[in-house]
């Protein structure tokens, strides 16, 4: 008779009753003085208290499916199991994602001189998120000193510009390659849409898809592909214009701090996000404790304050009295990295 | 009086043998004829009954280790889950997080020196990002004290107890350390730290590592997030995904599962000891989902490996044919898993969802974790 099945459990039921109604009915005639009427009332009583306890452990146990078997129990039952080892999870795996992919240098880089100044690189590449499905084209920009043979151990902070709904920022990637000014000590990674879909917005409602992938496909192939940490102190992110990119840059250092530490919006910005719902980034900061992240609205439009409430520290928040360009942006970016990054 | 604890056992013992010689004493009284005889009877029988079975309760409440407290137990019993106090603003920016309480060492023969037998710190863990804070035991590996270690970086294991269940039991009951110290010197396992915890972080609520829907405590992230960000910076710990891992039995298997799946990038390996893989809502639990199918979903493991991608992680599973209701969903999440993941499993031919059953697992479940972890060099 197994443990838990319905023969065992009802059978116990109902010795559990019989020995109630025994004791009640058979209550009167051990009332007497003497050894024998005492003798019987604590047998009865036990009997009564052990059948109820154990009728009830025997329905608990049922119910929780603790102990399936009467070997299992006494945990005499065989011990021995079978393993079958599917192995570990191959090691360059987050580098793969970065499939295919072209290097571009300056015109000037391929008559270079000995002892010219070194020049930046943009890779141009396709990111096939492992955990999001989602599949981006990239440019990611090395700046001049990354393959100086004296800085190879040197660690950068990458910086991530949404252009997946604008194409406002198109400029980005020939403004840095240009050498018209001086290119930020980062490493900076262009993401575009696949120009089929958006990539979605971390704080779109049911969004786990674009949380795995700003949050992890990105970081970790641009982390294991290049001299970038993953700490969050070394990763900022940045977007503006039209698109919604300014409102996931602010939403990733909110919602997904322990990734990204520091945001900015620049140029002409609207916010989207409806105010009161959890993609409101007041409505994070309401319920939730404030980041240890570091916010730049470089951009026109609400002042921070009408956008995020009160700002309680360890937030930070600036701001521009007007519009800023896309390079100051990223600029400040860099900077305030390069001031929390570890670099070795 | 402490809900656990020789007192309380004491104390309900007595009454109950009390109850017991008391109804043996004036039974007479209750032996005339008429229904007020009749009900005394009942009355008494039931309140004999109720002190006997109180105290069987309290005694497998201190075995198991279920609720720890008071607190837990009347947090579940109404419902009524208060988050622990947030932490100060900004005071952990500069701390580790982790405020260590005492330490201690293990009752194992030459425990008593660290380099022999380790070292058990009692902390408490606050968040930075969830605000949230819990009490854990991280037990560091004797080779963690030893000279030639010394630049080390360990790789961790966060290790999970059932819902309810106390961290302590991790300990005593189902020995995690002792066991990881007889697997090193047996020479099958690494030596790893073991962050050990409880998924009542809340008190008396089974979040089930849920970072709760509509404003809610966001449980996911502070096991994540914030416990790894906070041991890697008190402890010597290799802080790539590649030298953390989690394991744990029933409920802290549905986590550690589902804490690696949706952050791969933090985690490369879990342990499941007889995890379910649904999303779990009950009384004890209270509403994670906000009455989102979708997020619920979400949180439902068969449903993550039937229609996303596969994360980038080691799963070990482990089940019954016989004595566990998760055979069936395991080998449905083995058939549906696809590459980078790589799924093992531990499959027993009977055995329950019990103690016996998991005793029996984690050491292979350690030595399991310690080859698929890695260190690194300081």
């Amino acid at each position: 008779m197994g443990i838990t099945s319905k023969l065992f459990l009802v059978t116990l039921g109902l010795l559990a009753l019989a020995a109630c109604g025994l004791a009640i009915w058979l209550w009167p005639r051990l009332a007497g003085r003497g050894r024998r009427p005492v003798a019987g009332r604590i047998g009865l009583l036990l009997t009564t208290q052990v059948a109820l306890l154990i009728t009830v452990a025997a329905l608990t146990n049922d119910l929780f499916g603790f102990y399936t078997s009467w070997s299992d129990l006494f945990g005499v039952g065989s011990q021995r199991y079978q393993l079958k080892d599917s192995g570990v999870v191959q090691p360059n795996v987050n580098a793969s994602q970065l499939q295919g992919g072209s290097t571009a240098t300056p015109a000037s880089q391929s008559s270079s001189k000995p002892g010219a100044s070194p020049k930046a690189t943009m890779v141009s590449t396709t990111l096939v998120g492992l955990r999001s499905g989602i599949t981006a084209g990239l440019q990611v920009f090395l700046p001049p000193e990354y393959y100086a043979p004296a800085d190879g151990r040197r660690y950068y902070p990458a910086i991530v510009v949404d252009d997946t709904s604008d194409p406002g920022v198109a400029t980005l990637a020939s403004d840095l390659m240009s050498g018209k000014q001086r290119p930020p000590q980062a490493v900076v990674v262009i993401v575009r849409g696949d120009h089929h879909h958006n990539i979605p917005c971390v704080n779109e409602p049911n969004a786990a898809s674009a949380e795995q992938f700003w949050g992890q496909d990105l970081r970790t192939a641009v982390a294991d592909s290049y001299r970038v940490r993953l700490s969050p102190a070394a990763w900022g992110v940045m977007g503006g214009g039209p698109g919604d990119g300014g409102d996931c840059a602010i939403a990733l250092a909110l919602e997904d701090a322990g990734r990204y530490s520091a945001a900015a919006v620049f140029g002409r910005w609207q916010r989207f996000g409806a105010p009161g719902s959890p993609a409101d980034p007041a409505w994070w900061l309401r319920n939730y404790p404030a980041p240890p992240s570091r916010l730049l609205f470089a951009a026109t439009g609400e002042p921070p304050q009408a956008i995020l409430g009160p700002v309680r520290p360890p937030l930070q928040v600036m701001s521009t009295p007007g519009p800023t360009s896309e390079s100051q942006t990223l600029d400040w970016l860099a900077q305030t990295l390069q001031n929390g990054a570890p670099q070795s | 009086m402490s809900l656990t604890g020789l007192p309380l056992l004491i104390l309900l013992a007595v009454l109950t043998a009390a109850g017991f010689v008391a109804v043996v004493r004036f039974w007479p009284r209750l032996a005339g004829h008429g229904p007020r005889a009749l009900i005394g009877r009942v009355g008494a029988l039931a309140v004999a009954q109720v002190l006997l079975l109180a105290t069987v309760l309290a005694a497998a409440n201190n075995y198991f280790g279920f609720y720890g407290s008071w607190h837990d137990l009347v947090s579940v019993a109404t419902g009524n889950y208060a988050a622990s106090a947030p932490a100060p603003l900004g005071a952990a920016q500069n701390g580790s997080g982790i405020t260590v309480n005492s330490h201690s060492t293990l009752p194992i023969p030459g425990g008593a020196d660290p380099a022999r037998g380790g070292r058990l710190d009692d902390v408490t863990i606050r968040g930075q990002l969830t605000g949230l804070s819990a009490h854990a035991l991280i037990y560091l590996p004797p080779q963690y004290f030893q000279a030639g270690y010394r630049k080390t970086l360990f790789p961790t294991v966060i290790v999970s107890s059932g819902y309810p269940g106390d961290v302590t039991k991790l300990v005593t009951l189902l020995r995690y350390p002792a066991r990881l110290v007889d697997g090193i010197n047996a020479g099958q396992d690494k030596p790893m730290v073991l962050v050990m915890m409880s998924p009542m972080i809340i008190s008396g609520r089974d979040t089930e590592c849920t970072d709760v829907a509509g404003g809610g405590p966001r449980a996911g992230e502070f096991w994540a997030m914030d416990v790894t960000s906070a041991v890697e910076r008190t402890y010597r710990v290799n802080s790539d995904a590649s030298g953390w891992g989690l394991v744990g039995d029933s409920t802290g298997g549905y986590c550690a599962l589902k804490l690696a799946m949706l952050n791969s990038d933090r985690f490369s390996a879990a342990a499941s000891l007889s995890g379910y893989f649904g999303a779990l809502q009950d009384g004890t639990t209270g509403d994670l989902y906000g009455g989102d199918p979708v997020f619920r979903q979400e949180n439902d493991l068969l449903w993550r490996i039937e229609h996303l991608p596969s994360p980038p992680i080691a799963a070990l599973l482990t089940t019954s044919r016989a004595g566990e209701t998760n055979y069936g969903p395991t080998l449905q999440f083995v058939r549906d898993a696809k590459p980078p993941m790589r799924v093992s499993t531990l499959i027993r031919a009977s055995g329950g969802h019990n103690f016996n059953t998991w005793n029996a697992e984690v050491p292979a479940a350690l030595q399991w974790l310690s080859s698929h972890l890695i260190p690194a060099a300081g």
